[in-house]
């Protein structure tokens, strides 16, 4: 049975863990990718895929999900990246741009001018992600 | 759409919409019977008759108000089984949930290809740790199935931590992968 492999990870993964609840509980940053059926056409699946991947790659502590149509059909596939009350609205995303976004927005603090949509209700927010990595 | 995956992730999005907390998916390819059938049964909170009837009507739901939009995915998902020669069911009670389930014979040259399947369950079981999936399938008569939940119970309290760590995301790609 391949549960036990789970206990296994589980065991392993232990100390690393110990060290991260040190740290902080709840991931720091939070990523939503739209998954309407307009995005789910547009390649949300590969985009979503790909911030996993990424994600898992740079080492961040970022919880990646999905949720449904933002509304934003014309610019699919979309994707808010959280930071407590800040949000930032990433437009016409394409996979092999995922770790470019991230290591700008998460990484570097700064925002990619050339995805960014603004949009009501995030409007003059900025990523505070650089004083936390420096 | 040009994959299967793609239908079932849409009407899955649709079920985590309806506040979902247990998703099950069956894909089964009856040779025997010729015919493919895709069921997505949510725990959500269903459909009032008037809302179903709208639901399966493109022109009713994309000018609805927002509040009660389903989507175009039902619509798009009845026409791919209706015009691969098949039907589509669906039943829904407020409260309990919904089931959809959509058939087509095997041996039409319309229907597209199964696709990415794996890859398509693994980003909505990553995506939504508290979510329990369950995903079963049948090709060449044999059945498989995949349950999150022994998973999160195998993990316990560590589940949230550990879900989207590259380890768990490995583990959950070979074990979809034999679907």
């Amino acid at each position: 049975m391949t549960l036990d492999e789970l206990r296994k990870i589980r065991e392993q993964a232990a100390a690393a863990l110990e060290k991260r609840t040190q740290q902080a509980n709840e991931p720091e940053w939070k990523i939503v990718v739209s998954m309407g059926t307009s995005g789910i056409l547009y390649g949300a699946r590969d985009v979503l895929k790909k911030l996993i991947e990424e994600v898992q790659s740079l080492g961040l502590n970022v919880l990646v999900t999905q949720s449904g149509s933002f509304g934003l059909d014309d610019i699919e596939p979309v994707c808010a990246i959280y930071h407590g009350a800040d949000k930032v609205v990433y437009g016409n995303l394409k996979p092999d741009m995922i770790r470019a976004l991230l290591e700008s927005h998460i990484v570097r603090g700064e925002i990619l001018a050339s995805h960014r949509v603004v949009v009501p209700g995030d409007v003059g927010n900025t990523p505070r992600g650089a004083e936390v990595s420096s | 759409m040009y994959e299967l995956a793609l239908f079932m992730l849409d009407l899955a999005q649709n079920a985590l919409t309806a506040g979902a907390s247990c998703i099950k998916i069956w894909l089964d390819e009856d040779a025997a019977r010729n015919r493919l059938t895709l069921t997505v049964a949510d725990n959500g909170c269903g459909m009032a008759p008037q809302t179903l009837a709208r639901a399966l009507d493109p022109f009713m739901t994309t000018k609805s108000a927002r509040r009660k939009k389903v989507g175009l995915g039902l619509p798009f998902f009845r026409h791919l089984v209706e015009s691969c020669g098949g039907a589509l069911a669906v039943k829904s009670r407020p409260g309990c949930g919904t089931v959809v389930c959509g058939w087509y014979p095997l041996d039409n040259i319309d229907q597209p290809p199964v696709g990415a399947w794996a890859d398509t369950l693994l980003g909505l079981v990553l995506a939504h740790p508290h979510v329990r999936f369950y995903c079963a399938r049948r090709r060449h008569g044999r059945c498989t199935a995949f349950d999150t939940r022994p998973v999160r119970a195998a993990l316990g309290g560590d589940a949230d931590a550990l879900w989207q760590s590259a380890e768990m995301t490995a583990w959950f790609r070979k074990e979809l992968a034999a679907l």
